[in-house]
């Protein structure tokens, strides 16, 4: 029940004598989402006059509270403080907008569309991996996903690298997708997250980016390229102590001792090392 | 679903609406120039951050994660690229630029000297973040102390979260994290900050080279965070829940500012669920705005707040913000009232030239205000206009006072006391967590006026000033001495403390 039904007579009736012109109501409080003949925001006066054409009392209902009825749209404020006798107006207005005009197309595709600059470098929202992604396409067919959250190589796919087209025609409410094949994976795994400090990147003269973070305590650089069907992640760590990894059976060290897929190597090993993960 | 009464009487009083006086369009035009400006080519021209570099130079952030800069022949280079939903710039000496992004607050800095950035440096990511949509992020502003502050956005719940998240999961409300993960969102309250600091102001000491820490709580939507001439950090949000009518915070260290969502992450936080609070208890939290944003009158979703300098005369020193939803600006002129911050909203360059979707605003060195435009899907718009300061400013309300017999409105020309006719009310939003509010509990005032022999100053003695209600003082129709219209002729002070 809309919450006005509650609200005391005679406040409503104060709304009701101030009724205001329906035009002037409608470009202050919906034009800037309801457009005369292309859904923008919210669906065109041609669409809603289809809706409602005859169904005065309806529209004031849904002004007052909106639902969740189109997909990929945002919620619309309700407009219950106008009340029901400037909504009428509206509605009135509404009708008269839209005659004789007829629905243009709606943009469906990304407008801006391109191939990726290679290397190229992108933070978005990506699927499978935390929040802070970042995702780089690199010379050739490979692209990877660097994990500022857990300052780990998560994702390695080769193809088109992205389609962010469902983010940027919105406000975030959506994942970019990777296009192409993907070719490896990490799972998550939160806990990483006290153990690191993402410091950021610095960007070489072609492009590519090494990435610095803190993991226990080390001060790590870590840069990654395509080699053939192999990337390769050349590490320079300044630590007190030992360092660690947990290999996966596709990844390789130049350095150190591997035990039941635990990599370790000593501070002087880590000064400069590369894993190399194997890709199909 | 409408009562038949209230269908009734809503058909008896209004069959044929009435006709409500239009605010002039061709006023603001005559008096301000408002052109585009050109934005560089092939891209998303929706302005996340802008701002005037030390030399001069337009630094602009847009919506797909590239900072442009405009060189001094006009034409724009590439500075940066492939931030996160950039939602403001700095300035931060030479080759260096701050640009908050979703994820952190960067430093970018072109350590070569070759016009580009080579270091993308994270000055600030301590903060949690769930993958909703609504989790943006905002500023900095930097204090007159030398700190970065930054504005952290709530999750909506009009999407859950990530399977995967960055921070701590607070166990406190009722959504858990399994349900927002799956997409159900119903327990969580409308808006929900479930991982740090999401709904607080960051301090980033130094510069943003220095410790960072919760500098105050209650907030919503964040957009426009900036300090005023004095040195007061002012941030506004945006209606909603617990937002009747977007608000104007003047915020201190450690303030509550109204939104109990991010109560969780005040330090010592022990009374558990903030959403379960009554509202008294939070009413007796929370600091009162200084200044509120008119729902549909001045603004639905205002933005970032600038400080006129010099060249703008009589505003100089006075604040203007930017309005995502329609084609205005809104000016703050506040004033001190027995250790409150509080004052007077005054709709500016209220003009459909202007156009709607105003979101980041930076005067040039030559003081012509700049206001960078976006949408992001909501209402708004896209591309950058400049507004040159003008020779003379038109007839304005230039200031209210706040006296203790009523109020004090100054223009900047004299008016013809003849097309004067002051209108007045008193009315205030609820406090709740529904979305939005009515106006409530008006007052219709009567004055005696009076106008000042130079007819630049109207005195409004009133009996009836009211503590936590918006004054509305409107002067519709009046025109200068020399036949100009009085551009922009309401305005609605928040009286704290009378
Ligand atoms: C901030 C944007 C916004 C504003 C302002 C806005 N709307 Fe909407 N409106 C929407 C969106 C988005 C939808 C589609 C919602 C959905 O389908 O989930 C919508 C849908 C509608 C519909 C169609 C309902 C249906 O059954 O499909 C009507 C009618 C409507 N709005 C009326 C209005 C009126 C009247 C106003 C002004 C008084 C207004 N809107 C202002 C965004 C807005």
């Amino acid at each position: 029940m809309p919450r006005w039904f509650l609200t005391p007579i005679l406040a409503l009736c104060a709304t009701l004598a101030s009724a205001q012109d329906g035009k002037l109501l409608y470009e202050q409080n919906c034009a800037a989402c309801h457009l005369p003949d292309q859904m923008v925001v919210g669906p065109s006066l041609v669409e809603i006059t289809k809706l409602y054409e005859k169904k005065p009392k309806e529209f004031v209902a849904w002004a007052v509270k909106p639902q969740k009825k189109r997909n990929g749209v945002i919620e619309m404020p309700s407009m219950a403080h106008l009340g029901e006798a400037n909504l009428l107006a509206v509605h009135e207005y509404m009708l008269t907008a839209s005659k004789g005009l007829k629905e243009k197309p709606a943009v469906t595709k990304d407008p801006l569309a391109r191939p990726a600059r290679r290397p190229e470098i992108q933070r978005m929202f990506l699927p499978n991996v935390g929040p802070a992604a970042i995702a780089v396409a690199l010379p050739g067919d490979l692209n990877y996903c660097f994990d500022a959250g857990d300052c780990r190589l998560r994702t390695v796919w080769r193809g088109n690298f992205l389609d962010c087209w469902a983010y940027y025609k919105s406000n975030g409410k959506a994942v970019a997708t990777l296009l192409g094949q993907s070719l490896w994976q990490l799972p998550p795994d939160e806990s990483l997250q006290k153990r690191v400090k993402f410091l950021g990147y610095s960007v070489d003269t072609t492009g590519l980016p090494t990435f610095e973070y803190e993991r226990d305590g080390g001060q790590f650089r870590e840069k990654i390229v395509a080699e053939g069907k192999t990337l390769v992640r050349r590490f320079e760590v300044t630590t007190a102590k030992p360092i660690t990894f947990t290999l996966d059976d596709a990844t390789t060290s130049s350095a150190g001792i591997v035990r039941n897929n635990t990599l370790t190597l000593t501070p002087s090993e880590a000064k400069s090392f590369t894993l190399t993960l194997r890709l199909p | 679903m409408i009562t038949p009464l209230l269908f009734l009487a809503a058909t008896l009083a209004a069959p044929k609406p009435t006709t409500v006086a239009k605010p002039s369009v061709d006023g603001w035009d005559k008096a301000f120039e408002i052109a585009k400006v050109e934005v560089p080519a092939g891209i998303d021209d929706q302005v996340g951050g802008l701002a005037f570099l030390e030399d001069g130079r337009l630094a602009v952030a847009f919506h797909r994660g590239e900072v442009f800069i405009r060189q001094t022949n006009g034409s724009w280079k590439q500075f940066a690229e492939g931030l996160h939903e950039p939602l403001g710039l700095l300035t931060d000496g030479k080759g260096s630029v701050l640009v908050m992004q979703r994820p952190e607050l960067t430093r970018l800095v072109d350590t070569d000297g070759d016009g580009k950035a080579d270091r993308y440096q994270t000055v600030y990511d301590g903060f949690g973040m769930t993958g909703n949509y609504h989790e943006f992020a905002f500023g900095p502003a930097r204090g007159p102390d030398g700190a970065l502050y930054i504005g952290l956005n709530l999750a909506s719940s009009g999407a859950g979260i990530f399977k995967e998240i960055r921070g701590t999961w607070s166990e406190i409300g009722k959504a858990t994290r399994e349900n927002l993960a799956a997409g159900k969102t119903g327990a969580a309250g409308r808006m929900y900050g479930r991982v740090p600091y999401r709904g607080c102001i960051m301090r980033i000491a130094d510069n943003g080279r220095g410790p960072a820490e919760l500098y105050a709580t209650g907030f919503r939507s964040p957009d426009g965070i900036g300090f005023d001439a004095k040195g007061r950090l002012l941030v506004n949000d945006n209606q909603g829940d617990w937002r009747g009518s977007s608000p104007l915070q003047i915020v201190t260290k450690g303030s509550f500012n109204g939104h109990p969502a991010s109560l969780v992450w005040a330090p010592g936080w022990n009374k558990g669920d903030p959403l379960q609070l009554p509202v008294p208890e939070l009413e007796k939290l929370r600091t009162q705005p200084g200044g509120i944003f008119i729902q549909s009158d001045l603004s639905n979703s205002p933005t970032q707040p600038a400080v006129f300098p010099a060249t703008w005369g009589a505003l100089a020193g006075q604040v203007v913000f930017g309005e995502m939803n329609a084609a205005r600006l809104v000016r703050f002129v506040g004033e001190d009232i027995r250790g409150v911050h509080q004052g007077a909203m005054i709709p500016f360059l209220d003009t459909k030239t202007l156009r709607n979707g105003n979101h980041r605003l930076a005067f040039a060195p030559d003081g012509a205000l700049h206001v960078g435009k976006t949408h992001l899907s909501w209402a708004g718009n896209n591309g950058i206009v400049r507004i040159p300061a003008p020779q003379v400013l038109p007839p304005l309300i230039e200031s209210v006072h706040l006296t203790a017999t009523g109020f004090e409105v100054r223009f900047t020309a004299a008016i013809d006391k003849a097309s004067l006719a002051p209108a007045l009310r008193s009315f205030r939003y609820k406090y709740h967590s529904t979305y939005g509010s009515p106006k409530v509990d008006e007052l219709p005032l009567e004055s005696a006026w009076s106008l000042s022999a130079d007819g630049k100053l109207l005195t409004l003695p009133l009996k009836d000033i009211r503590e936590g209600f918006v004054h509305e003082i409107k002067v519709a129709g009046a025109k200068s001495t020399d036949g100009r219209e009085l551009l922009g002729p309401v305005a609605y002070y928040q009286v704290v403390k009378r």
